[in-house]
């Protein structure tokens, strides 16, 4: 399991987000003592960091200067002020992402998901039982070796579902992976590209692996 | 100043100095001078008479009308001084003198107000980062609430109205502090390169939840790539005023759109919002950019406080942008925005 560390100094969102992390499966550590910041995080060594700008004591971006000359612990800075100029100072210091608030919930856990997907993702083809998934090409492969070509939209969705497989995935996380990805898609459509996708994949002898959880979402069983 | 006007201002003087001129010749024929003598003071009385109103006419005239001009001239009138040479003539000098103390007092006066101003933006600009926290906890904490496995349908549907009020108030919050930014004197934008795809992507992303919940569809058909000039975060906030609007002013008898679109010129680009919306009518096209203006829709079910345009506009001339909008009464509403390549376009600080 993934670790995330919090460093958040409002006590409301604070607890909030180590429950929303925590319910998609990473575990939280959320200091509510900011002394010696740095060593903290090193000792405990997360997978990843969720930094607020505005701390009590040593300020988010000093921290994260420090940080960086020992450590590469991807970083998103999160904070409430848009002064255009915290942006480009932390970016320059090397926050892998940046987020302002008030943030949209699915948002902030798919670009957590980015990060760790970027870092992780050293497959080219995964192996969805029967056939297999070219994410390099975008296409899927039959077992007899015959390749369907999947549209951007296709493509997405599966990736997000073989990303999360085994686990339901709801129409908004969906949505929220394509909007994020430029294809601002209602809801109709949404649906169709997945019929189009179920297609493709019994076309590849891949037969039922997205399963349709009525009233909850998606879920890829392989 | 015209001679005439300081001839009649000089009547009484003028008239005072006749009456002397008569007094003396009748006192000079009484006491039985020779008339020659008489003769020669008269015109001597008479030269120096006018020469004094010549002389005083020709030094006077040189101040006032710099003076008058220059007022007239100048955007602000009250520079008028450090356009004047120090006049020669006591009375001048005194009007001089006064006038500097006046905009002395003056400008310090409005020095007060400026600091209020700018502490009241500063006050603004810290109170909406504060509010923001709040908001974030309750938006988390209604995320939390609804993504529980077993939620009561009738409990999600409040949840999902809480949501949908709290995104209201953050639009809210964020619309008082872009008018506090427009308001104020302070450059406060920051330009940078920026693709037109990631303008629009922005500020359509703050919107997903509503356009599908009110199922608006979204048609980008931009160069997404074509890079242009300007602050992100106001454009982020400029476009997502209009598409608040749209979906705001949406038709309910229609599949509803709202439709990005770009047109590509040589030195810029013009990014286009248009919905098949309620419209707007005729005589409100011309007005629907000024400060508190509401016209018919406005009136509607949808109650408006005519500040979202108004900001859009001042953002604009600010960032030096032009804006237009054009609309068709109950078809359709078109904002558009031009948008420059190059970072030396004029901007209006």
């Amino acid at each position: 399991m993934k670790k995330i560390m919090v460093l958040e100094d409002d006590e409301g969102i604070r607890e909030e987000l180590a429950i929303l992390l925590s319910n998609s499966g990473y575990s939280v550590e959320a200091p509510e003592i900011f002394e010696s910041p740095v060593e903290n995080i090193l000792n405990s060594a997360p997978d990843m960091i969720l930094l607020d700008i505005n701390l009590p004591g040593m300020n988010g971006k000093e921290i994260l200067r420090q940080l960086r000359k020992q450590s590469q612990i991807p970083v998103i800075m999160v904070t409430s002020s848009d002064a255009e100029r915290d942006e480009v100072i932390t970016i320059g210091y090397g926050a892998d992402d940046y987020i302002t608030k008030p943030y949209n919930p699915t948002l902030l856990l798919l670009r957590i998901g980015n990060i760790f997907k970027r870092m992780g993702q050293t497959e080219e083809v995964a192996d969805l039982g029967g056939g297999s998934l070219n994410f390099r090409k975008s296409t899927l492969i039959g077992e007899g070796g015959e390749e369907i070509v999947l549209s951007k939209n296709e493509m997405l969705i599966l990736s997000y579902l073989y990303g999360h497989r085994g686990k339901i995935v709801t129409r908004d996380e969906l949505m929220t992976d394509l909007w994020n990805n430029s294809e601002y898609l209602n809801d109709n459509a949404l649906t169709v590209n997945i019929s189009r996708l179920r297609g493709k994949l019994a076309e590849a002898g891949i037969e039922n692996v997205i399963e349709t959880r009525k009233g909850q979402g998606y879920i890829l069983e392989t | 100043m015209k001679l005439k006007d300081y001839l009649k201002d000089k009547g009484v003087e003028i008239v005072l100095s006749l009456v002397l001129l008569v007094l003396v010749t009748w006192l000079m024929i009484i006491f039985r001078l020779n008339i020659a003598a008489i003769i020669i003071i008269d015109v001597l009385m008479v030269l120096t008479e006018t020469a004094k109103i010549t002389i005083g006419f020709f030094r006077r005239r040189k101040f006032y009308n710099s003076l008058s001009n220059n007022v007239k001239r100048l955007d602000k009138a009250y520079l008028v001084l450090e356009t004047l040479e120090r006049p020669e003539f006591l009375e001048g000098q005194i009007i001089c003198d006064i006038l500097y103390e006046i905009d002395k007092s003056m400008m310090e006066n409005v020095g007060i107000y400026v600091k209020n101003s700018k502490e009241y933006a500063e006050y603004i600009e810290t109170w909406i980062h504060e509010i923001k926290l709040p908001l974030s906890a309750i938006s988390l904490k209604l995320h939390n609430m609804l993504s529980a496995g077993d939620v009561d349908p009738g409990l999600k549907e409040n949840y999902k109205k809480i949501q949908a009020e709290v995104g209201r108030i953050t639009e809210y919050v964020d619309q008082a502090l872009y008018y506090s930014r427009s308001e104020n004197a302070e450059k406060d934008y920051h330009i940078q390169e920026v693709t037109i795809g990631s303008i629009i992507h922005d500020s359509v992303m703050d919107f997903r939840e509503t356009l599908l919940e009110n199922r608006i569809d979204l048609k980008v058909e931009a160069d997404s790539s074509e890079k242009v000039n300007t602050d992100p975060k106001w454009m982020r906030f400029i476009i997502g005023q209009i598409i608040s609007n749209s979906i705001k002013y949406r038709r309910e008898d229609v599949e509803s759109y709202i439709k990005i679109g770009t047109e590509v010129k040589d030195n810029s680009v013009i990014l286009s919002i248009e919905d098949n919306g309620v419209g707007i009518y005729p005589e409100d096209l011309k007005r629907v950019f000024e400060k508190s203006f509401t016209g018919k829709n406005g009136l509607g079910k949808a109650r408006s406080t005519g500040m979202g345009l108004y900001i859009v506009k001042e953002l604009c001339e600010k960032l030096g942008l032009e804006v237009g909008i054009d609309s068709k009464q109950g078809e359709w509403t078109r904002v558009s925005i031009q948008v420059f390549k190059d970072m030396y376009y004029e901007m209006n600080v």
